[in-house]
């Protein structure tokens, strides 16, 4: 896989820029390769059986009570678990950045958030080669009904502290904060690559006022 | 014969995989492999004892992740698991009539506060739960499949003091030679080797061809036996179940390289079994262990890197200090860390290599703070800290909660000190400022100077210090008053380094005090100082003049390949920044535009016609104003917000300092309000824009932090009788201790108002958790305080 880059369109979107702004670019830009020098992108999956219960999925030995997620896996007969991180670097790199300059703390924020993206919809890529398989888009522990409580189980069922250096706190947060857990659907149906088969994660997330939100 | 006693004189064995034979014997994904000790005793024991038939010398017991910390929730405690792990180990040792049984001890499975929210003491406690149940039964403890150096301080602390037993510690770097949290082979071996560790090594994640690459570096850094305990090759995936491809006899052909290259210690981790081991015994059984290579480095190291003292001289940066420093002074009474942090940052950015960190003042609780300080700047700056105070209790406490091994400043020959810190650099490793004065202060020569640091020297041995772990401060008093001064100093700094080979620092500006242009007799000396052999000097790095002194000092003396630093850092000077390059000189516009150092420079002219008061009324509020109503109508964003906060801030601070200097008029604050972010959440990006912004619009912020205790929230807002508290919660799981947090708000201080903000919220959403305003954001935060203080006056 070659090393996954920042897509600045998205970059400005995170961090709330709507229109071009020399100046602003400028300065996305610079805080884009002081994040790329600190960034240690690292990622874990595993390929998981997937039953429908009544209330969710089972994958492999995970129980998950979800209907959200039940939704998104609907046709898949497989999914795999992803775990990826920037790596604790990452976190102090924002950190520092904003006890000086909270503008760039917030342009890494942003530059993170969208080579956190990349990064894994390369290894999604990786997957989908490695499997000969279809993907349906992320979903992730907090999307729609799906418990961030599910974390640790997720974390612990990839082994992910160890391989990764990704953790969870007793909050369920990620630690380090630039990370990302998911669970993607796996299917040899054509429709479900990339979004066919199931909703958006926009779309079965409750916060309709969020600023991020995709209508397309 | 205990292990310490075998130890070198034939290569000894550690038995292999523990979890891949469980599996085997049908463990299942999700089981905790330690409950196998009370519900499959009998395969514990043969696994056991198939690695002793193997040739193996030392059996990890299977308690891997039994610590307090991981087996939190598991229903049986972590004394039953772990004794009885031991208990197998024992029987098996006794069947096979041969073998020792190493406690074996594994990470958390968690990130360490601040960067996670697993306090250092409660890690400790978690690994001593399990040292406390099995030390009795066991030779030795393995602290294993470390990534983090903190964390494994924690182990090798609880170890330490909760049995006499010898500790070897292996951790698992990737193929750069870095470990998880970003540390190297040096870092770990500073520490380590600090902690009193008997054998430092690698296991688990790489493959022995893997380790093969970093066994040079290893070999380099460490004094203390070597381990190395490789997986079966790299993991992939078979029918998804993770596999290793090295078979035995290739195994333990490419072990037998390391027991040639000076490893004392061989074994194996995931996916090796007794046919590896037993393969390896038969390859290298009968080699003969290397002799150890004692390096005897005066070296420091932090959780990313150690510092060596050695022929190029360390800059160690002296501006966390608050001697003569009334702003620092201030930012220490009012609990300003964040002052501290920055002070930290510029430092480092300036080339310091190791900071000192001095919090001294008369009416802090010093070790209170220095327990807080430590890890909050070891969170933003990779140097090594120099540990500074003359309150044994505070040191002993920084020295703990350190994550690296320490410098600490100092002792002296005073025998009240020596007995007081010598046994914390036992304790917790360390290099030390030894400074040459004694009961009858500082001699006037430097032959008395030398005899005290001899004397020093001599002590350190008794309590097993070696004197390359001191570094001597032959002391610079003012020439001033002592014409002489310099030379004596000069000298003495010769002196020890010829007579004792120890390694020397100086406060280095202390020798111009008094005088005028104190940067002129600094720089001469310094270089004079480094020209006499010092090693280190405690310096003010953010002074051009010194790091320009430095870095030609080192260019000329041969200590700088092709004058690369010098060249770098010429060059560093020259780049310009890139907010100063658009030329506005009108204040209004720079601080619109968020060209800070053009609105510092448009503040300072407009000051020579107009008074501070005008300034902040008819130029700095307007601006802001502007930039508020631009941003609320969507036609600037975030980061333009941010940029003018900061623009303005510079402008502010200069207003301040004007009206400071002519002591009349004071701007009068708005209100003080509270921000944190609530218990269990540990992101605060959003709550610091809004601290940045309020701050910026007047009021005065009392930042809590992160992950705050309800309780904390709400005793801070009775103390200082806050009417508006603002709270911050990122997800769903941490919205609970917001509401909970509010609750105890409105019970204890029924007139407050608490307005909320954060990814998951949504007015309603705080509605219903009961909180006035839910702040959108920064601006409409502002909003908000402004129509809270217009009500309540």
């Amino acid at each position: 896989m070659t090393p996954a880059e920042i897509d600045w369109d998205e970059a400005r979107r995170y961090a709330g820029i709507k229109t071009f702004d020399p100046r602003l670019e400028e300065l996305l830009r610079d805080c884009g390769r002081e994040l790329m020098a600190a960034a240690e992108p690292r990622a874990i999956w595993k390929r998981m059986t997937l039953l429908q219960t009544a209330s969710g999925v089972r994958l492999g030995e995970l129980e998950f009570d979800s209907a959200d997620l039940r939704r998104h896996l609907e046709g898949c007969g497989e999914a795999a678990l992803l775990a990826a991180t920037l790596g604790v670097e990452t976190d102090r790199l924002i950190r520092r950045s904003g006890l000086k300059d909270m503008s760039r703390a917030l342009l890494l924020q942003a530059c993170a958030a969208s080579l956190l993206e990349r990064c894994c919809d390369g290894w999604g890529e990786a997957l989908a080669a490695e499997t000969e398989l279809y993907l349906t888009p992320r979903f992730s522990p907090g999307y729609g009904d799906f418990s961030p409580r599910y974390q640790r189980e997720l974390l612990d069922s990839l082994n992910a502290a160890k391989r990764i250096g990704l953790t969870v706190t007793e909050g369920m947060m990620l630690a380090p904060a630039k990370s990302v857990t998911a669970v993607i659907g796996l299917t040899d149906q054509t429709g479900g690559r990339n979004g066919g088969c199931a909703p958006q994660g926009c779309r079965a997330c409750g916060k309709a006022d969020c600023q991020f939100r995709r209508t397309t | 014969m205990k292990i310490t006693e075998e130890l070198g004189k034939r290569i000894l064995f550690f038995d292999g995989a523990m979890g891949t034979l469980l599996q085997e014997r049908g463990l299942a994904g999700g089981e905790l492999p330690e409950l196998w000790n009370l519900t499959h005793p009998e395969v514990i024991r043969d696994i056991h004892g198939r690695y002793l038939e193997a040739g193996c010398d030392i059996l990890k017991t299977n308690t891997f992740g039994a610590n307090g910390v991981k087996l939190k929730n598991c229903p049986e405690p972590v004394e039953k698991v772990v004794s009885a792990a031991v208990g197998l180990a024992r029987e098996a040792v006794e069947a096979a009539g041969h073998g020792y049984v190493a406690l074996d001890i594994g990470p958390t499975g968690k990130l360490l506060k601040p960067m996670g929210d697993l306090a250092f003491e409660d890690a400790v406690e978690g690994f001593a739960r399990a040292v406390r149940a099995g030390a009795e039964g066991a030779d030795l403890i393995l602290i294993e499949t470390m990534s983090d150096l903190y964390e494994t301080k924690a182990a090798v602390l609880a170890a330490k003091e909760n049995c006499g037993l010898p500790i070897f510690v292996t951790l698992i770097f990737n193929e750069n030679g870095r470990l998880l949290t970003g540390g190297d082979v040096f870092a770990a071996a500073a520490l380590l080797e600090g902690l009193g560790v008997a054998a430092i090594g690698l296991n688990c994640g790489l493959g022995p061809h893997q380790m093969a690459e970093l066994f040079p570096s290893l070999r380099q850094a460490v004094s203390v036996p070597i381990v190395i305990n490789p997986n079966a090759g790299l993991p992939h995936l078979v029918d998804g179940h993770t596999a290793y491809a090295v078979g035995p006899r290739e195994f333990a052909e490419a072990m037998a390289p390391f027991a040639r290259q000076g490893a004392w210690v061989l074994g194996g981790c995931c996916g090796t079994t007794p046919a590896h081991l037993a393969e390896t015994v038969a390859a290298c059984g009968t080699l003969p262990p290397l002799p150890l290579e004692i390096k005897r480095r005066t070296w420091v190291s932090s959780y990313a890197g150690a510092v060596e003292f050695g022929e190029k001289p360390v800059l160690i940066g002296e501006r966390i200090n608050p001697t003569g420093k009334p702003q620092l002074k201030k930012a220490l009474r009012e609990d300003d860390l964040d002052y501290i942090l920055e002070e930290g940052i510029t430092q480092q950015e300036n080339g310091a290599q190791i900071l000192d960190v001095n919090v001294g003042l008369p009416e802090l609780n010093e070790a209170e703070l220095l327990v807080r300080l430590i890890p909050e700047l070891q969170s933003v700056v990779k140097l090594p800290l120099q540990i500074d105070t003359a309150n044994t209790a505070a040191m002993a406490a920084a020295m703990r909660v350190y994550n690296g091994c320490p410098l600490v400043n100092s002792v002296s020959g005073k025998t009240e000190t020596m007995e007081a810190v010598f046994p914390l650099v036992k304790q917790y490793g360390g290099a030390v400022i030894a400074l040459t004065l004694d009961e009858n202060g500082i001699p006037g020569t430097a032959e008395e100077r030398l005899a005290i640091a001899k004397r020093i020297v001599e002590t350190a041995a008794v309590y097993g210090i070696a004197k390359e772990n001191l570094i001597f401060d032959p002391l610079a008093m003012t020439i001033s008053s002592d014409s002489q001064s310099a030379q004596i100093t000069l000298k003495a700094l010769r002196l020890i380094r010829e007579e004792l080979g120890c390694r020397t620092s100086l406060g280095v500006s202390n020798i111009s005090f008094g005088l005028p242009q104190r940067e002129h007799i600094n720089t001469a000396f310094f270089t004079m100082a480094m020209q006499s052999g010092l090693s280190a000097a405690i310096m003010n790095p953010n002074s051009k003049a010194m790091t320009d002194a430095y870095y030609a000092y080192c260019a000329l003396a041969g200590l700088d390949e092709n004058c690369q630093d010098y060249i770098a850092a010429c060059t560093g000077q020259a780049a310009p920044t890139p907010a100063a390059t658009a030329c506005e000189t009108d204040l209004r516009q720079s601080i619109i535009r968020g060209l800070k150092e053009n609105a510092r420079a448009a503040a300072a002219s407009e000051l020579s016609h107009m008074s501070p008061l005008e300034l902040v009324s008819q130029l700095l509020i307007p601006a802001l104003d502007f930039v508020g109503q631009e941003f609320e109508a969507g036609r600037l964003y975030l980061p333009q917000l941010l940029l003018s906060a900061e623009a303005a801030k510079a402008v502010s601070e200069l207003v301040r300092q004007r009206l400071d200097a002519e002591g009349g008029a004071s701007i009068q604050p708005k209100s003080k309000v509270i921000l944190a972010t609530v218990k269990g959440d540990i992101h605060d990006i959003g709550k610091n824009i809004v601290k940045v912004v309020m701050e910026n619009y007047g009021y005065q912020i009392l930042d809590l932090g992160k992950d705050v205790e309800p309780d904390a929230i709400v005793e801070a807002a009775l103390r200082e009788r806050v009417t508006l508290v603002g709270l911050s919660a990122l997800m769903t799981t941490t919205v609970v201790s917001m509401e909970e947090t509010i609750k105890r708000l409105r019970k204890s201080c029924p007139d407050c108002r608490v307005m909320v903000g954060g990814a998951v919220l949504t007015e309603e959403y705080a509605a219903a958790i009961g909180a006035d305003f839910y702040g959108k954001d920064a601006m409409s935060s502002v909003r908000y305080a402004d129509s809270v203080s217009d009500v309540s006056k």
